[in-house]
């Protein structure tokens, strides 16, 4: 049976029905003889035979052949890409005002972040301040620091929830309207701050903020080209589409106007319609018009109304999920704003300045960017809700958040799914949901309790690990001073 | 550089001092006579840095 089999595979591939047998004969399986090398086909076989199978049968070279054209067409394109991309150094370097700075600090013991240093550095060269200032500069810097820095032990997170939780009751309860932005809606106020807070895979109103190159920031011709690259336009957009009853086809009539305006091809539509699958037969061009021409067979009503329900939708540009794009003018540049997102594609444009455009989704923003990306984010989401609501909370509050919700390198929702569900102390699992499945899991696999957090100690009884109660005090009484 | 206590520290000694001098302990230092809260005093030992407690544990490096 098994050599009937591979005899049968053999000829299908081409083999003479001799040299099959022959091979199979010997017990040779289909693979055996696909991974073979030349030589051992012809030793098998004799040279002529032998080159003849290896051509008709042998796997190995050819799919070599188009995997590394594969990876070659790949690298290329990642070659083009990254050439212009300039990887910026994680830490600007400190320029001579910033190292004095340094200096000083130093002298006096003063601790101070680079980031303020910086700051400080930047702003004296702004205000051209005397060099015999920086020390009563850095002084007055160091005591607001000092005064503005939270006690070990704090209870942070306690703070920043009612912090946060406070003004969020004040929050309406709507969608808006974007003030700025003519018809886009925005999820805005308490839906989108729990949006953001769950880690949502795809926001209620995806959007992106698209900033347009250097070069080409004031360009209103440029930026109108990049907006309707962005946005997908269907067929139907373009073209009137319709069945001619007589010949039993799909007439597509584009309107010259609306192509030039968002610079198509009629070819690019040709081509676009053949790449359809579900779409059988020839797409003919006559004149102005395209034709698509059903084989003989499938010359019905419903073959015909199936093909022009998929010619209307069919995709002629713009990148997948992006419903609309507006520009604005902000004085300063041009931004494009769109209604759905696809930041990784968006990316990739060559007009696209890809330093500050951005998404409005955390998520989306994590898989094309990274985790540190994603923080910014959630903080600058979050921040923005509050403050379009005329909230005014501390950074720090949301910080804390967005750092809770990825400090373990991927984003995790505040909740049930996210870190209240994954700590470690069964106690305060219990005391969040499911009281009595957690208890009982817990019991049935023996899990231990540290009572290190504070809802466990509560429960338990103990003075919190926090704050006062996180402080162990000896009495430690000096020697008298002789 | 010898860090300063923070506010929790600084309440958690002076809370366990003031409950000896309310139990009889003798003041470390000269306390006027009208000053008779044990809590008083032991700020007043505090701000002198006579106080006979320390903190100790996790959060201290010594």
């Amino acid at each position: 049976m098994a050599q009937k089999d591979t005899i049968n595979a053999l000829i299908r591939r081409g083999v003479d029905e001799d040299t099959a047998t022959k091979l199979a004969e010997k017990n040779y399986l289909l693979g055996d003889i696909q991974s073979a090398s030349k030589k051992e086909l012809i030793k098998e076989l004799g040279k002529k035979k032998g080159e003849d199978v290896y051509k008709k049968v042998s796997k190995g070279k050819k799919k070599k052949k188009s995997r590394t054209k594969k990876k070659k067409d790949k690298k290329k394109k990642t070659k083009k890409e990254l050439k212009e991309l300039e990887i910026p150094d994680k830490i600007a370097p400190l320029g001579d005002i910033a190292k004095k700075l340094i200096e000083i600090c130093d002298e006096k013991g003063h601790e101070l972040p680079r980031k303020t240093i910086q700051d400080a550095a930047d702003k004296i060269k702004e205000i051209e301040l005397p060099e015999e200032d920086y020390e009563l500069m850095l002084d007055l810097i160091m005591d607001r620091f000092e005064s503005r820095r939270v006690d070990p032990m704090e209870s942070v997170g306690i703070v920043g929830a009612q912090s946060i939780g406070e003004p969020g009751t004040q929050m309406t309860m709507k969608t808006f309207h974007y003030a700025g932005v003519a018809e886009v809606n925005v999820t805005q106020g308490l839906p989108r701050m729990i949006e953001v807070v769950d880690a949502r895979k795809v926001p209620s109103t995806p959007m992106m903020e698209v900033h347009l190159i250097e070069e080409f920031k004031h360009d209103r011709e440029k930026a109108k080209r990049l907006a309707s690259d962005l946005e997908v336009t269907n067929l139907i957009d373009v073209a009137d589409v319709e069945i001619d009853m007589a010949d039993k086809e799909v007439v597509i009539k584009p309107d010259m106007k609306k192509l030039k305006s968002s610079n198509i091809e009629i070819e690019h539509i040709m081509d676009q319609l053949k790449g359809v699958r579900g779409i059988k037969g020839d797409v003919e061009k006559s004149g102005k018009t395209l034709k698509i021409v059903l084989p003989e067979d499938e010359k019905k009503y419903a073959s015909l109304h199936e093909t022009i329900e998929l010619a209307k939708g069919t995709k002629i540009k713009g990148l997948d999920g992006i419903n609309r794009a507006i520009i604005r003018d902000t004085g300063e540049e041009f931004i494009i704003y769109t209604e759905g997102s696809n930041l990784k594609e968006a990316l990739q444009m060559e007009l696209v300045n890809i330093e500050n455009s951005s998404s409005n989704s955390p998520v989306e923003i994590y898989n094309v960017l990274g985790v540190e990306g994603s923080r910014n984010s959630i903080i600058k989401e979050a921040l923005d809700t509050l403050n379009e609501q005329g909230l005014e909370v501390d950074v720090r509050h949301i910080m804390l958040v967005a750092d809770m919700m990825t400090n373990e390198g991927d984003i995790k929702a505040i909740g049930r799914h996210g870190i209240s569900g994954k700590k470690t102390s069964v106690l305060a699992r219990a005391a969040f949901e499911i009281t009595s499945t957690h208890l009982l899991r817990a019991a049935i696999v023996g899990e231990v309790d540290k009572l290190e957090g504070v809802t466990e100690n509560i429960i338990v009884g103990q003075p919190i690990t926090q704050g006062t109660g996180a402080i162990e005090v000896k009495y430690m009484p000096k020697k008298p001073e002789a | 550089m010898k860090r300063k206590h923070t506010k929790f520290e600084k309440s958690r000694i002076i809370g366990a001092r003031s409950l000896q001098i309310s139990m009889g302990a003798p003041p470390l230092i000269e306390v006027e006579e009208h000053i008779i809260d044990p809590v008083d005093i032991a700020i007043l030992e505090f701000d002198k840095g006579v106080s006979p407690i320390t903190v100790y544990g996790r959060n201290k490096d010594d």
